[in-house]
């Protein structure tokens, strides 16, 4: 499907192609195009040239669509949509190959370092693309779970402003926990 | 400090929301203020609202019989398991240290903050009843003994409205109904009475309507099983109860099988659906409500979900593997 062309300029003032239809996918440029007051070129200061084409990239592939994400995260299938009367099994059974396809795409297109991360939550988060600020978002916490204070520590660069005696008390916390089952 | 490091507050929250309740305890451990973020009820509240938190039925159910050859004496013990809606998942929750072979029977589940409250019940070996108040902490993984009861109450109503737990009716040592009314605010372990109930009710149920907690039905001393149709709204700022006169199918016990339907309106599950007729056991998860019940005396228990909390709702049957078969009395929807 054809569809018109809209510019975009990067913070070092390098200039983007995307399909209008795409751009939808950002809640800001949806904005500024319904609003009209599309003049040639958007620019977007708060996004750089190394970022813009994987924030595109990413755009292309959802443009129109922001719901994939969550069926993804909910094991990519409907639950509650199997007892629907006019449930259609063949569509979906489509449907979950085009989830399958998406969550490998999503996969592949996730494979970047953190400072890569923290720009594309920064761009999601000011062009309001959901589906993206989820992805990012979702990828960071996972560098939480399951580590240690120390790793997550190093993972995002925080220091410990635990005083010693507060190290020692939450050690005493933990204790006091069993400590609370001393009753009669 | 920044949440995190060269992220904005926003996005560094939006990711702590994320976390599930199991990495809590060592993410308290990173610095101040990931500490402070993680305990505070601002917080809980913020996850809530996301829809972050999450979802599980905890239930009250009989443990598997041990079969030892020898014949069964007395009721079977009970246990907690944890029911999670979306993965269809069942779990055992570990036992109350002080009752480690069986919860007191017919106690009393509530939540608040993301915290699961057992309350009263009888002693499972003597039958005394007991003042006994469990809490238990998912994100600490632990039981704490909370303030007792301030006397011995059975079969009572119980309900969490904003923090606290609101516990009315049911009745003393000496089988007399009761009108007297308390809360417990977990977050302090304290008691308070409230004003009395405008009537003695024993054997009532209690519900959250929205925010209000309503004590439905019961019996009076003298009309031992004679259920009345009214209920009691208790007013949160005025200290009061409103009464609601013909809100109850009469002579029909309400435990258990009271929900309240999307349009606010009370439902009896026991009369809702067929296959649930005898001993219908209702717990609301929110948009949905779990149903147990059996078709008829004697046949299978059936475990359900009803899709949109209403009467005429279509039921989907829950598989229950073995090992969490077990009869369901009661439970509670908590939100982790």
């Amino acid at each position: 499907m054809s569809s018109t062309k809209i510019f975009l300029k990067s913070s070092d003032d390098k200039t983007f192609e995307i399909d209008e239809t795409a751009a939808r996918a950002s809640e800001t440029l949806k904005n500024i195009i319904d609003g009209g007051c599309l003049d040639g070129v958007i620019p977007l200061p708060n996004v750089s040239s190394n970022i813009l084409p994987k924030v595109i990239e990413y755009c292309k592939k959802h443009g129109g669509d922001n719901g994939s994400s969550k069926k993804i995260a909910n094991g990519g299938v409907d639950k509650d949509k199997e007892i629907l009367p006019d449930y259609d099994e063949e569509e979906d059974k489509r449907e979950k190959v085009r989830v399958d396809e998406l969550k490998k795409w999503e996969e592949e297109y996730m494979d970047f370092d953190q400072q890569v991360l923290y720009d594309l939550m920064l761009a999601a988060n000011y062009l309001h693309i959901k589906g993206l600020l989820d992805l990012t978002v979702e990828k960071a916490a996972s560098m939480i779970r399951g580590r240690t204070p120390d790793q997550i520590r190093e993972n995002f660069n925080i220091n410990s402003d635990f005083t010693p005696e507060e190290e020692e008390e939450m050690i005493l916390i933990e204790d006091e926990w069993d400590d609370e089952w001393a009753f009669d | 400090m920044e949440l995190i490091p060269d992220l904005p507050e926003e996005i560094g929250l939006e990711c702590l929301i994320r976390l599930p309740y199991t990495a809590y305890q060592v993410a308290a451990q990173v610095c101040n203020r990931w500490r402070e973020l993680l305990q505070s009820p601002a917080f809980y509240n913020l996850r809530k609202q996301t829809g972050n938190t999450h979802k599980v039925a905890c239930l009250v159910q009989s443990l598997p019989a041990i079969n030892d050859g020898l014949k069964p004496t007395g009721p079977p013990p009970y246990g907690i398991v944890l029911f999670d809606p979306l993965s269809r998942s069942w779990e055992r929750l570990e036992a109350i240290p002080s009752y480690p072979d069986g919860l007191p029977l017919f106690c009393r589940l509530s939540s608040v903050d993301g915290k699961l409250v057992v309350m009263g019940g009888w002693d499972p070996t003597s039958w005394d009843p007991v003042k006994d108040v469990f809490v238990y902490d998912f994100r600490a993984r632990q039981w704490r003994k909370g303030k007792d009861m301030p006397s011995k109450r059975s079969f009572f109503a119980a309900g969490a409205v904003e923090g606290k737990v609101f516990v009315a009716g049911g009745h003393d040592e000496g089988k007399n109904a009761l009108s007297s009314a308390w809360a417990y605010d977990v977050r302090t372990d304290e008691w308070e009475e409230l004003s009395h109930l405008t009537e003695e009710r024993d054997e009532c149920e209690g519900v959250v309507v929205g925010n209000e907690f309503w004590v439905v039905s019961g019996y009076g001393t003298e009309n031992q099983g004679r259920f009345k149709r009214s209920a009691e709204v208790y007013q949160l700022g005025l200290n009061r109860w409103r009464r609601v006169e013909e809100v109850w199918v009469g002579d029909r016990c309400p435990r258990g099988c009271v929900d309240v339907g999307k349009d606010g309106k009370l439902i009896c599950w026991a009369d809702a659906d067929a296959a649930v007729e005898a001993g219908a056991c209702a717990v609301g998860l929110g948009e949905k409500t779990l149903v147990a019940g059996w078709a008829h005396l004697g046949a299978p228990q059936g475990v359900f979900l009803a899709q949109n909390r209403g009467k005429n709702d279509k039921l989907e049957k829950i598989d229950m593997p073995d090992q969490f078969s077990g009869f369901i009395q009661a439970g509670c929807f908590v939100e982790i």
